[in-house]
């Protein structure tokens, strides 16, 4: 059982047409009824007084055949009488009231029951000879005339009605626009910003001063509404920095990451798989001891800045701990390409750079791990690229590889901090002194595949 | 909308219809005030056909005579052996004149008479009397065609061929009356068909 629909609602503008067509109507029905009512008595008084007059020409040109109480002449007269008079019947009588003649058209009186509504019954005139009467002509009205006059009045009538109504209708439609049309503007406007959150269109002007307030309080809204919106975004954007970037270095932290990670895992389809890089610096707590936090920052900076450099930008570069960095990368085919990109990085990152007077020889180490065909929980894949690191790590400690550092000595002390500020921090390494022989050397890359 | 339409529509003609209940209205109180109008009429019984003498004093105002200034009383003179129903003259007035009936005998003359009422005459003091009236100013009025063509001025239709009469100019002229157009017309009518 379901209710009925409500029945649709009528349109403003069909509802001022409609009251506009209805007081027209209503006037036009009001004039008509008293133009009606009065034409009706000046017509009957008009076409009375013509049958009088009609009445009494009859009488005098019957006065002989009255006299010798002709028939046959009688009938003669009152054939006369034109049939356009709406005469229905004709007679004329002896003074005792004997008709001696009698004229009847049938066909002029009017049908049906208005009949009586328009005939104005009998006239007569006596028929005097010699001031003597000799007879009366008794003339009936069978209402044609006044039928005829009324009915072209109310033709007329309704024409006019109908014309009328027509240039009402018009003048509505053109009066209605100026209503409606910035109605249904203001409607789209107010859609826009629902379904788009288009808040740069804005009402147009409209000629009606209720509806111009209405446009220009909603415009006032929009305004407010949109500065509230950007304020939110900004607010909602710095939310999201704090809640997924790394401040210090401008990376994804953590749990962007691990986002990031689960997605890709969970990702169906598509070449190759997701594979992990594990970074982490060697000896980055010396660098802090000597050079001071400082320092240590800059070269965690210039680090972040090597790797998004480096990195194509489908990459997602990370820093999850205090000098632990970790790349995502789509699309590996095989370990081999995984291990290759982890040598170029590895090698890209080492580079020397220099940080006020001194010059840095950063060391890393570095992990991977390959998401397997079957697939891998993401904290796994971490932990398995964190293990490999590990290995790599204590292999190059055995080997003697980690974060060196040589003075300029020509640069003044003084002037340290300043230098500070203009560490590369674009990750662009400082002239590589291929003279000193300091190169990393090896690059060891443990690898442990899941 | 359609739908909107359709009610714009309706509604139209919910407004038309007013105005044609209006007119309605309107229209009943006419027939209204109308009947209040309805006439009652007499008798629809013919007339019965016009008596000779009734002719006669009919005449009396469609016919001049040379002198009728002179003209005190109008004398409607009737053979005496006429069967005539002259009491109808009897207090008659034309034109102001009172009409007065005389019986005339063999002989007596004519010579004051306007009317010469041979319409129930015999027939031989009626050729006698138009005889003695013959180029006088005596209105002769006998019954049947062969009156006029005998000399007679108006002769009237005898009951059995209907009503009406016929005018003969020639007599009229003769007696030098004149006829009023209307008598003419309906003489002439008479006898010209």
């Amino acid at each position: 059982m379901s209710a009925p629909a409500p029945p649709p609602l009528p349109s403003l503008a069909g509802r001022i047409r409609l009251s506009l067509l209805k007081v027209t109507l209503f006037g036009i029905a009001v004039v008509t009824a008293a133009a009606l009512a009065i034409g009706y008595h000046a017509l009957e008084r008009l076409v009375r007084s013509h049958l009088a007059t009609l009445a009494a020409t009859t009488a005098t040109q019957s006065q002989a055949a009255a006299l010798f109480r002709d028939r046959e002449a009688a009938m003669e007269v009152l054939r006369s009488i034109p049939k356009e008079q709406g005469i229905s019947v004709a007679e004329l009588r002896d003074p005792a009231g004997a008709v001696i003649a009698r004229v009847a058209h049938e066909d002029q009186t009017v049908p049906g029951p208005l009949a009586p509504a328009f005939s104005l019954g009998h006239v007569s005139a006596d028929v005097v000879v010699d001031g003597r009467k000799v007879g009366r002509v008794v003339l009936v009205d069978g209402g044609r005339p006044l039928l005829r006059s009324l009915l072209d009045f109310l033709v007329l009538d309704l024409l006019g009605a109908l014309v009328t109504g027509l240039v009402v209708l018009a003048i509505a439609r053109r009066l209605t626009r100026h209503i409606t049309q910035p109605l249904t503007e203001l409607g789209a406007v107010i859609r826009g910003v629902r379904a788009d959150r288009d808040f740069g269109r804005r009402a147009p002007g409209g000629s009606v001063a209720e509806i111009e307030e209405l446009r220009a309080d909603f415009n006032a809204l929009l305004d407010e509404i949109q500065r509230r919106d950007h304020d939110l975004n900004r607010t909602n954007a710095a939310l999201k920095r704090l809640a997924f970037r790394d401040p210090l270095t401008g990376l994804a932290n953590r749990a962007m990451f691990e986002n990031a990670l689960l997605a890709a895992l969970r990702a169906e389809g598509g070449a190759g798989r997701p594979g992990l890089l594990y970074f982490d610096l060697d000896s980055f707590k010396a660098v802090n001891d000597t050079f001071g936090h400082l320092v240590g920052d800059a070269l965690l900076k210039a680090i972040a800045a090597r790797l998004e450099a480096e990195l194509p930008p489908s990459a997602l570069p990370a820093r999850i701990g205090g000098d632990e960095f970790v790349v995502l990368i789509g699309g590996i085919a095989t370990e081999d390409e995984l291990r290759a990109i982890a040598e170029r990085l590895q090698e890209a990152l080492q580079a020397p750079l220099r940080a006020g007077p001194q010059i840095l020889y950063p060391g890393l180490s570095v992990g991977y791990a390959l998401s397997p065909e079957n697939g891998a929980a993401a904290d796994e894949l971490i932990h398995l690229a964190d293990r490999a690191m590990y290995v790599s790590k204590s292999r190059r400690r055995e080997a003697g590889v980690h974060t060196r550092w040589e003075t300029v000595p020509h640069v003044d002390h003084r002037s340290l901090k300043m230098l500070f500020d203009q560490i590369d921090a674009a990750g662009e390494p400082a002239a590589r002194n291929e003279a000193t022989g300091m190169h990393p050397g090896v690059i060891d890359v443990a690898k442990k595949s899941a | 909308m359609p739908t909107r339409r359709y009610i714009v529509a309706a509604q139209a003609c919910w407004a038309a219809l007013c105005h044609a209940l209006a007119l309605a209205t309107l229209g009943i109180s006419l027939v209204l005030a109308g009947q209040t109008s309805a006439h009652a009429q007499t008798t629809d019984a013919a007339a019965s056909p016009a008596a000779p003498a009734t002719y006669v004093l009919g005449f009396l105002q469609y016919f001049r005579w040379p002198d009728e200034a002179g003209i005190e009383r109008w004398q409607i003179c009737v053979p005496a052996g006429s069967t005539a129903d002259v009491a109808v003259y009897d207090g008659q007035t034309a034109r102001g004149r009172p009409v007065s009936v005389r019986r005339l005998g063999p002989g007596d003359p004519v010579g004051d008479c306007q009317v010469l009422d041979l319409t129930a005459a015999p027939a031989a003091a009626a050729v006698e009397l138009l005889q003695s009236a013959r180029r006088q100013p005596i209105l002769t009025v006998g019954e049947g065609a062969s009156f006029c063509t005998a000399g007679g001025m108006v002769c009237l239709r005898r009951p059995a061929d209907g009503s009406g009469f016929e005018v003969s100019l020639t007599a009229v002229r003769e007696g030098r009356l004149k006829a009023s157009a209307q008598v003419l017309l309906l003489g002439r009518r008479k006898g010209g068909s």
